[in-house]
């Protein structure tokens, strides 16, 4: 169960909690704990025994303190996002890197759960200011991912006063598509798109020396066209490919794939968007409303992947 | 499965077993050795000697546990020891298994519970350090489940809850109102002292070898010389013994389930001579109060019998407080004597003691009224032929008079009192035995006397001149003047002479702060509150505004951190640079975690500052982790120089 509800009580993220946004109420045990104070109420005054009374008004008073310190131990906290995780592929799990300080350098807050509601709890002993964590949450879906609204709370000092409050993030995170590994054939097109292709080379044209794929290194081959990435991968020495034919690019289409669902689809072509990608491809990519003319490289990839992630069919 | 440190377990533990301690006597002796296997169990399992028990082994243990309680309540069948056994099992099997955290909380809550069953047993005022000991055991145990840390620690955040704590409680104590009772309950300590509501011929000796505390008299004023405390009135006479004549009896019936019966008091007579007193009774688990006769109260709690006794609506829980005034010159013209009363008061056995009637006949032959009658058989018992003695052997019911009066003529005073009242009644006079304390020991020094269970006395009334008249014919056997000061007749035989237990001047202040705690707190009650408030709403408001002022000024000295972090001067100088740099910087800078990341910022944003800022926070990486030198001082120089530039951009 998501807070996406609470959203309404929850304090941005950066800002530090304060007396409007702390709130505090008894736990489960807090509850017995108050029962108990009552029926020892209830003992003394029909017992007329002042001690027992005494004992029992004791433990109420200290109850009342307890929430003041359950507001001191939370008061000044804030917790903000960190820098975003990349490459995040529906099905995953994401984590949410959180960085949590406090207004006091010197406060620490104590026995800290941090919640999604979607994820695992994180447990934290002392929160010093400064201190860095994350949370882990699913995200099925490919496209924008708003960062939950996240439940502080501790029961800090006697466990009987439960202090919670919520932060929500405005900051979303772009989830790709999910993989599925298949297999693929790039189709060699010409003409597809002159016009806009024009236009877009026009802009990213780098003139004949374009490098259109790898080859295996053979002796007499210039030392400055190895590609060493790939030497590292252990692909061993291969040698950039330069071709004068760019009237015949690569394109990753509806076509190289073997599948009739969207989803499906759009997963494969991530596959092989990556696949391509790191084997230092120069290819282009169209899928129904989507066109890209050929490149390579990682903005590249990440281009396309952003178009397959937010890829909305028209209906 | 251990689920918190030993600590929370320790503690919890020393709670438990401080709690049984001072139970010990309430507690089935089968429950004490299930409760002391489950501890040793569990200490054993806690420092890993055996394997944690598993779900089978506790709950045969819990079976055995209830196989015991239940045998142990049947055959000394008593609910308020059943009960106690019952939580304090409950508790002890409970310290076998823990699943979770909340198991340990309700476990706290649960002793919470147990703490205050010795409060029933244990009043005395040092009983508070066993009050606060558990109060701050209590609260510890929550702290160390919630939180692990130090016990420095743990002693810290404790005072910090427990100090603002202090106020608010008592003023809770104070202004929380005093409901009394809300159902008849039963006197859960069955011990009875003092004494009781039957009166046989042998009655009253064992209390002449106790001397256990009933009651303190507190006079402000002068110690009345004639100190005879009635408790109550035997107007009843079988052969059984002496009871309660039908009013008192009926009206302590309606008493135990109305609780809140307006009772009939005493009416006070505009007299000059008055003395206020006030007795602390000890829990006697009867309701008779030991009073002086012609007293009066406006105690609510109190009620007044048309025997001229007073008495609760409770069998004595605790130690209880009454104030009374004393008319010391009161004599009422005449008191009615009702038909049933009158049938009660004139009865005997016309079948038994033949001789002591045919003795009565004849000492009051020649007497013209009551009172010649009641003198002649005073004069009979002053003859000198009778002895005083505690053993006097044990007699037969049925021929107590003539074996008394005329054969063995040695007794103590429920034999004379016995005696002079079945010999008034033969003469044709009302008469009744009165059951209470005579004497006491005084303590001059703090005007009060001290009446303990060998004080206990009988005495007789004999209704002469349509009013009741005390004759006490123990005094005259024992030869003992009643009106000067001194112990009473059975004190005195016992040979416990007042002053040897109050010679030292730490028994004085004991005795005083006993009076105090017993005055002001065990029993601080709706009238003592309103005496206090006079009724007030702002006193009230104003005490309640006291104590939350003082609650925040605790909190206020106690939660802020004494403690003062001294920066180093190269984290000063850089957290002013990083001041004025968000202060001056025109592009927004929100968020920013290390000097390193700002440093970052600075740069991709293209700052003016961003070189400059770069500069000091690798001088300030190199001067922070670098030894005290001359080396650090010049690095210093330069950081302070790098600041003054950054300032001027």
């Amino acid at each position: 169960m998501s807070y996406a509800n609470k959203k309404r009580w929850a304090v941005r993220s950066g800002d530090a909690l304060t007396r409007r946004r702390i709130y505090l109420l008894p736990n489960k045990s807090g509850i017995v704990f108050i029962v108990t104070c009552v029926l020892m109420i209830g003992f003394g005054l029909n017992y007329e025994n002042n001690l027992v009374l005494f004992m029992a008004l004791f433990a109420l008073s200290v109850l009342i303190t307890s929430v003041y310190y359950s507001y001191e131990n939370m008061k000044g906290l804030s917790v903000s996002y960190m820098d975003p995780p990349n490459n995040i592929h529906a099905g995953d799990s994401i984590y949410i890197p959180l960085y949590m300080k406090n207004e006091k350098h010197d406060h620490v807050t104590r026995e800290m759960h941090v919640m999604t509601g979607l994820g695992p709890d994180i447990f934290i002993e002392n929160v010093h200011s400064g201190h860095h964590t994350q949370l882990t949450c699913p995200c099925p879906w490919r496209g924008y991912f708003e960062i939950p609204v996240i439940r502080m709370e501790s029961t800090y000092p006697l466990g009987l006063i439960r202090g919670f409050s919520y932060c929500f993030f405005e900051e979303m995170i772009l989830v790709y598509p999910k993989i599925i590994s298949c297999e693929y054939i790039l189709q060699k097109e010409t003409g597809i798109g002159s016009a806009s292709r024009s236009e877009h080379r026009s802009s990213n044209s780098r003139g004949r020396d374009e490098i259109s794929g790898l080859k295996k290194y053979t002796p007499g081959d210039p030392i400055n066209l190895i590609d060493w990435k790939q030497l590292a991968l252990g692909r061993g020495l291969m040698v950039k490919d330069f071709s004068a034919d760019d009237a015949m690019d690569m394109y990753l289409t509806e076509a190289s794939i073997k599948s009739r669902d969207l989803e499906e689809q759009i997963s494969m072509l991530t596959y092989a968007v990556i696949d391509l990608s790191q084997r230092n491809i120069q290819f282009g990519f169209r899928f129904r409303e989507i066109f890209i003319t050929p490149d390579s490289g990682s903005e590249h990839r990440q281009r396309i992947l952003r178009e397959l992630a937010l890829y909305q069919p028209v209906s | 499965m251990l689920v918190t440190d030993n600590k929370s377990l320790m503690i919890m533990g020393g709670i438990f077993v401080t709690c049984s301690l001072m139970s010990i006597f309430h507690i089935y002796i089968g429950v004490v050795v299930i409760c002391i296997a489950a501890i040793v169990l569990r200490i054993m399992s806690a420092t890993h000697v055996i394997k944690p028990l598993n779900r089978f082994y506790i709950r045969v243990i819990s079976f055995i546990g209830i196989v015991v309680l239940t045998v142990s309540a049947v055959v000394t069948p008593n609910l308020a020891d059943t009960f106690i056994s019952l939580l304090m099992m409950g508790c002890s099997l409970k310290f076998l298994e823990y699943a979770n955290k909340r198991d340990l909380y309700v476990q706290c809550c649960a002793l919470l519970f147990l703490t205050i069953i010795p409060l029933i047993f244990h009043y005395q005022f040092y009983v508070m350090i066993y009050i606060i000991v558990m109060c701050i055991m209590i609260i510890w145990a929550f702290v160390s489940i919630t939180h692990v840390q130090s016990v420095k620690e743990d002693l810290r955040l404790l005072l910090k809850i427990i100090l603002p704590a202090v106020p608010v409680t008592i003023v809770m104590f104070l202004v929380l109102p005093r409901t009394g009772a809300f159902w008849v309950i039963p006197n859960l300590d069955k011990t009875q002292s003092g004494i009781s509501s039957t009166l046989n011929i042998d009655g009253l000796g064992d209390m002449s070898k106790s001397d256990k505390l009933v009651a303190r008299v507190v006079f402000h004023g002068n110690i009345p010389s004639s100190r005879y405390f009635r408790a109550l009135v035997y107007e009843k006479y079988s052969a059984e013994g002496w009871t309660e004549g039908d009013d008192d009896r009926n009206k302590r019936r309606t008493l135990a389930f109305y609780k809140y019966l307006p009772g009939s008091k005493a009416q006070p007579q505009p007299l000059a001579a008055k003395t206020d007193y006030d007795i602390i009774l000890e829990n006697t688990g009867t309701p008779y109060i030991p009073t002086l006769r012609y007293s009066y109260t406006n105690m609510r709690r109190v009620f007044y019998l048309s025997t001229d006794v007073y008495t609760t609506n409770n069998n004595g829980s605790g130690r209880q407080y009454y104030h009374f005034t004393y008319l010391p010159d009161k004599s009422p013209q005449s008191e009615r004597l009702g038909t049933r009363q009158s049938d009660n008061t004139l009865y005997y056995s016309e079948y038994n003691n033949e001789s002591t009637q045919a003795f009565v006949k004849q000492i009051t032959a020649e007497a013209e009224n009551d009172r010649e009658k009641v003198q002649a058989i005073l004069k009979f018992f002053s003859s000198g032929q009778f002895k005083y003695t505690l053993t006097p052997g044990r007699y037969s019911r049925a021929s107590f008079l003539d074996d008394f009066l005329f054969k063995r003529k040695q007794g103590y005073c429920v034999h004379y009192a016995s005696a002079m009242a079945l010999m008034l009644r033969m003469a044709g006079i009302p008469s009744r035995v009165v059951g209470g304390y005579m004497g006491g020991e005084v303590n001059s020094d703090e005007n009060y006397v001290t009446l303990r269970e060998y004080d206990a006395h009988a005495w007789v009334e004999a209704y002469v001149d349509h009013k009741w008249t005390e004759y006490d014919p123990t005094a005259l056997i024992a030869n003992w003047n009643y009106s000067s000061e001194g112990e009473s007749v059975i004190g005195m035989s016992n040979g416990i002479r007042a002053e040897d237990s109050l010679l030292s001047s730490l028994d004085k202040i004991r005795e005083f702060i006993d009076m105090q705690w017993t005055m002001f707190i065990l029993n601080f009650d709706s009238e003592r509150q309103q005496s206090l408030f006079k009724g007030s709403i702002a006193a009230i408001l104003g005490l309640v505004l006291l104590a939350f002022a003082a609650y925040v000024a605790i909190l206020m000295l106690t939660s802020g951190d004494k403690k003062r972090v001294r920066l180093a001067p190269e984290l000063i100088i850089m957290r002013k640079a990083v001041k004025a740099i968000l202060k001056n910087e025109p592009q927004n800078i929100e968020i920013w975690h290390t000097y390193g990341h700002l440093s970052d910022i600075l740069t991709q944003k293209n700052s003016p500052y961003a070189a400059v800022f770069t500069d000091m926070y690798a001088l300030y990486l190199s001067i922070h982790y670098k030894p005290a030198g001359r080396e650090k001082t010049v690095m210093m120089s330069e950081l302070k120089r790098k600041f003054g530039i950054l300032k001027r951009i």
